[in-house]
């Protein structure tokens, strides 16, 4: 026990522990604000293309409204959402925006926020103690029409590859509702397969492929793929496409890709969600709250959201003509 | 160089990076990096990666490698958390439940790695890529959420004397590994082992043995890292703990620039723990783009690397 405490390492210990603790004890926390007020924003994941234009519409209301705009990127780990949460109280934000993560993980980092009285907004995060007000844009009534839609092409019969990702709260919202729904069409054969946290168009993929082969086109079944988003339904068709196999294709966010994938008639139907909107939105719901002041209430404002068909994509262009380039 | 220099370097390389890294955040944020708040977070944001760096580290004793210790954690974090909200377990049974099987894990790496020969590199990922599909056949791949008793909030975010929880658990941890690791038959003979397996079997230490237990250590030690996020996050999360890999590599080998040059230890996993912490934590509260992020977590991962072969080669000959 006498050589663990060698005078000079000890020494070399402590002078470690000291210098850091001084510099890191020492430093004013100064009660005054600057004078422009920030607002920080945690993405679930910045390489979701949805996620980054949210991220953008609420940095251009926020520059408009003359605040400046902090943005921190959680690489897709829950945990990471909860330091960035805590990061941005050190900070000293005004007020947090989290895009896309559950609120009810984020306890920890939610209750330094409400301790240090910073406002947090969550965009289909749901409410939790220290949410003031959570956009809901992913819902029963916006996750159920493109399901009701893809049971009406099929008929109600045939073949189903369900790409879920559980961990997700928006996409475990609609994988719910598919299971449930399913259930009174028992003549729709479901194959799931959960998605991985990391390359899931690829996944996709190579899950589309294994489930082809399970179903040769000679059994003559209808094929349909859904992704809880757009991104990895998409790899599916691309490779059922490159199988020269016809599958039809559903998904969420009716971003550019899926659009054009549904000009190309690979696609059948998608649920448009305006990202810079949600962002506007976003942006809005807390404007109004730090306008009401004590007197605000935590609620959940539902998100519009546009059920686009191959049918109606022409239509949809028409009237929403920067739809295809994001 | 000159000896004096050159001891400097071997000893308290890391520990000078962790200094001049802390440095450099206050001049860049003194009113906000520079506070005992943002010091608080380090330490417990630090907290369960710290657990499952002291795991790795172990096994990197012993010479060997265990890839499975972030799945480990997720898993153990989901079953800890469901154990007590979807069983209604109490505190107590769910945490040694949860051991129970880390413990069943970590042994199956080490008769894996020990008994069948296998590399332990492959051998440890087939165990954690069992713990993967354990973690979606109990949780299903969804969150665990619910009521779970008081303690562990209290654990996750509470503190006592001022100082979170977590940390003083992490800390508390830190001590008893350096004290078995450095004080105790068992802890030097695993150091011999890690140091020359041929020597240490004709000195007849039993190699396998230390092997077997070194990864049931770092089982173990996942499964409290694991514990400590859900505790913190408040739910069972089935990926949360899958990031911590990397940097529990990173930390230990850059604990290997202090404290015993070119060598793993606690006391130097600590400081690597810290240095990473600080880097991510200065980064975002000074809200730095993503893009910085990851290039100083592979910055630091080759560095922590290169310091610990140009340690050992230092040593080496001198």
């Amino acid at each position: 026990m006498k050589r663990l405490f060698r005078p000079r390492w000890v020494l070399g210990v402590a002078a470690v522990a000291v210098a850091s603790l001084v510099v890191g004890a020492c430093g004013s926390s100064p009660s005054g604000t600057t004078a422009k007020k920030t607002v920080g924003v945690v993405v679930f994941v910045s390489t979701n293309t949805f996620d980054r234009t949210v991220a953008k519409g609420i940095e251009d209301e926020a520059t408009k409204a003359g605040w400046n705009y902090k943005e921190l990127d959680s690489g897709g780990s829950i945990a990471n959402v909860n330091s960035n949460i805590e990061n941005l109280v050190t900070a000293k934000v005004d007020a947090i925006i989290i895009i896309t993560a559950s609120s009810s993980s984020l306890t920890a980092g939610l209750a330094q926020a409400k301790a240090a009285g910073i406002p947090v907004i969550s965009q289909d995060g749901g409410l939790a103690d220290g949410v003031i007000g959570d956009l809901a844009n992913v819902n029963d009534t916006s996750a159920g029409a493109v399901i009701d839609q893809m049971i009406s092409d099929m008929k109600g019969k045939g073949q189903l590859l369900a790409l879920t990702y559980t961990p997700g709260a928006p996409c475990k919202l609609r994988d719910d509702l598919l299971l449930s729904k399913l259930q009174q069409y028992p003549g729709i054969h479901m194959t799931r397969f959960e998605l991985p946290d990391n390359n899931m168009v690829q996944a996709a993929q190579t899950a589309t492929n294994a489930w082809l082969t399970a179903h040769p086109a000679s059994a003559g079944d209808t094929m349909a793929i859904w992704g809880c988003y757009d991104d990895p339904a998409l790899g599916g068709t691309a490779a059922a496409a490159a199988a020269n196999r016809t599958v039809l294709g559903y998904g969420y966010n009716g971003g550019p890709n899926a659009l054009q994938a549904m000009q190309k008639g690979q696609f059948q139907a998608t649920e448009y969600f305006d990202p810079t909107q949600i962002g506007q939105n976003a942006w809005k719901l807390l404007s109004d709250a730090l306008a009401a002041g004590s007197s605000w209430q935590p609620k959940v404002v539902p998100g519009p959201y546009i059920l686009v068909t191959k049918d109606t994509l022409s239509s949809f262009l028409a009237s929403h003509p920067d739809a295809l380039n994001g | 160089m000159s000896d004096r220099a050159f001891k400097l370097v071997l000893s308290w390389g890391s520990g000078i990076v962790l200094v001049a890294l802390v440095g450099a955040f206050v001049i860049a944020a003194p009113t906000t990096f520079a506070t005992p708040d943002n010091a608080r977070n380090i330490l417990s944001q630090a907290a369960p990666g710290a657990l499952v760096a002291f795991g790795e580290t172990i096994a990197l004793i012993v010479g060997e490698f265990d890839i499975s210790v972030g799945y480990v954690a997720s898993l153990c974090g989901v079953l800890f958390t469901g154990f007590m909200v979807n069983q209604h377990f109490g505190f107590t049974e769910a945490v040694l439940l949860t051991l129970a099987v880390a413990g069943s894990l970590g042994l199956i790496s080490g008769l894996v790695v020990t008994r069948l020969g296998v590399n332990a590199l492959v051998g440890t990922l087939g165990v954690g890529i069992m713990a993967l599909g354990l973690n979606y056949l109990y949780g299903g791949g969804a969150t665990i959420a619910g009521p779970t008793p008081n303690i562990v909030s209290q654990i996750g975010y509470g503190r006592s004397f001022g100082i979170p929880n977590v940390v003083l658990i992490w800390l508390a941890l830190a001590v008893v590994l350096w004290l078995f690791s450095e004080g105790t038959v068992t802890g030097i003979h695993s150091r011999a082992v890690g140091g020359n397996q041929q020597s240490a079997r004709l000195a007849s230490i039993k190699v396998r043995q230390l092997k077997t237990l070194a990864f049931v250590m770092s089982a173990l030690l996942a499964a409290c890292g694991g514990m400590l996020i859900s505790a913190q996050l408040g739910s069972g999360e089935p990926t949360a703990g899958d990031g911590y890999l990397l940097d529990a590599f990173a930390a230990g080998f850059l604990g290997s620039g202090f404290y015993r040059a070119g060598e793993f230890s606690i006391p130097g996993t600590v400081v690597g723990v810290l240095i990473l912490q600080v880097g991510y934590t200065g980064l975002a509260v000074l809200g730095q783009p993503t893009a910085l992020r990851y290039l100083f977590e592979g910055l630091i991962l080759i560095f922590a690397l290169a310091l610990s072969s140009v340690v050992r080669r230092m040593r080496a000959s001198r």
